[in-house]
């Protein structure tokens, strides 16, 4: 490979990755049910068994808890998610508001987490489930 | 010796082209096929790696040069030699590929490959920085030995790669008949690609698929088990430098705190997952795991287990199961 190849290949690269962002590809792909979030919690995190599941009001976020303290959190990253496995997490609050109810989560000592679910019966099965 | 181009270096127009095209595809039927970050990256991760080739590849041809002269037969550039260098050396790959998800060592340098979530023509450009230093090419040296100049075998190499290229794809279901039973294809390549439990460590070919076929590796994609891409422990981030180098700092943390030398040398060349005290995932306890609750769910299904055990295998001369006799006596 010389150099003009090297530069070539630096710049095809550069354009190519321009152009997926200009055609708009990717996007958040949408969770609906907690039964979507079992699944991916499932799917991301080797091991793991749900029982119980919650999705944020904006479809991107979402939670399983496989029993108490036992929990994956699931984020978006880019077109994907990414999960995160937590033994020991607890729901720290959890209130109503306008939008859903809200639940604080208490990841570990030093880390808390909030998710805003408009399923009500969902979100207390997912709060018994996990513990507090 | 003919002076023979890299196959690599004359696919790149073709190459861009076809992403482009993809990305067009994926435009019209599913946005998420691709993602701009993610794109970024596995095209970084190739252009890295087309360096350290340039960098290592000296070395490489000067071993092969060394090795080459133990030879046991001086092999000549006639064409049905290329041929059979071809085959040779994709058995050599299929070799590699198998030991780089059974090794932890090589493992560490091909998880860059796997590390996207996304399956697409920029994935099979994500390909390793570190495959020098993993030792990799030492599944090519018996090719050297058996006598095939050093010039033929990197030729076929560079074909190999140039081959799996668009077979890293979602546009193309399945191929005709003939074509997936003898070559790997986009389906193929799918399932290896997969992190869902029935399809893990399997479909290590490069070229021709018969070498999993031959050798108990190959299962074929099912519709109704759409593959899911990635890793076990998937990537937080887009990061060049963690999807070229995580699994080298994993080795280096669990070496420096293994008890013992037989510890230490499973964290290094154990499967990935290995621990020594059975506290992680290989893909073993992954697929042992899938297979119990399998089982499980087809017992409570409809009472047909798939179990190979007396207690649940049906005995129609006993009027059921022995499990079900036995319950209701």
């Amino acid at each position: 490979m010389n150099g003009w190849l090297t530069a070539a290949s630096l710049a095809a690269v550069l354009a190519l990755a321009g152009i997926a962002w200009l055609l708009r590809l990717g996007g958040t792909q949408q969770l609906e049910t907690g039964a979507d979030a079992i699944r991916l919690a499932e799917a991301l995190s080797s091991g793991f068994e749900g029982k119980a599941g919650i999705v944020s009001t904006s479809g991107e976020l979402a939670a399983a808890a496989g029993g108490p303290g036992d929990l994956v959190l699931i984020q978006p990253l880019g077109a994907r998610h990414r999960a995160e496995r937590f033994v020991g997490a607890r729901v720290a609050m959890l209130s109503e508001g306008a939008d859903g109810i809200a639940i604080t989560l208490r990841l570990s000592p030093q880390q808390m987490f909030r998710i805003t679910v408009a399923d009500a019966v969902a979100a207390r099965a997912f709060a018994r489930v996990l513990g507090d | 010796m003919p002076d023979l181009p890299d196959p690599v270096d004359l696919a790149i127009p073709a190459f861009v082209a076809l992403v482009l095209a993809e990305m067009l595809v994926a435009r019209i039927k599913d946005r998420s096929r691709y993602c701009p970050r993610d794109t970024l990256t596995s095209l970084m991760l190739g252009f890295g790696s087309t360096i350290a080739s340039v960098l290592a590849g000296g070395m490489v041809f000067a071993l092969a040069i060394w090795v080459h002269q133990f030879r046991l037969f001086d092999i000549s550039y006639a064409w049905y030699w290329f041929v059979a260098a071809f085959v040779l050396d994709d058995l050599a790959y299929y070799v590699f590929h198998r030991s780089a998800h059974r090794v932890r060592w090589f493992w560490a340098s091909h998880v860059i490959h796997h590390s996207s979530q996304h399956y697409n023509l920029t994935t099979a450009l994500r390909q390793t920085w570190t495959g020098f230093f993993s030792l990799g090419f030492i599944f090519r040296i018996p090719l050297f030995l058996i006598g095939f100049p050093q010039a033929m075998v990197f030729f076929c190499a560079g074909l190999n790669l140039v081959y799996q290229f668009w077979i890293h794809t979602e546009v193309i279901g399945r191929m005709p008949r003939w074509f997936e039973a003898v070559m790997n294809t986009p389906s193929h390549h799918r399932v290896h690609h997969a992190t869902n439990a029935r399809y893990l460590d399997k479909n290590y070919a490069g070229v021709f698929i018969v070498w999993d076929k031959m050798f108990g590796t190959f299962e074929p994609e099912r519709d109704d088990d759409r593959p899911r891409y990635g890793i076990v422990h998937n990537l937080p981030d887009f990061s060049l430098i963690r999807a070229a180098f995580h699994e080298w700092w994993g080795i280096a943390k669990d070496v420096r705190s293994a008890p013992g030398l037989r510890a230490r040398l499973g964290y290094m060349f154990g499967p990935p997952g290995w621990s020594h005290d059975g506290s992680r995932d290989t893909s073993e306890t992954i697929k042992a795991r899938w297979l119990a609750r399998q089982r499980l769910s087809a017992i409570a299904d409809d009472g047909a287990s798939p179990l190979p055990h007396p207690a649940t295998q049906r005995q129609d001369d006993m009027g059921g199961r022995v499990g079900e006799r036995a319950g209701t006596a």
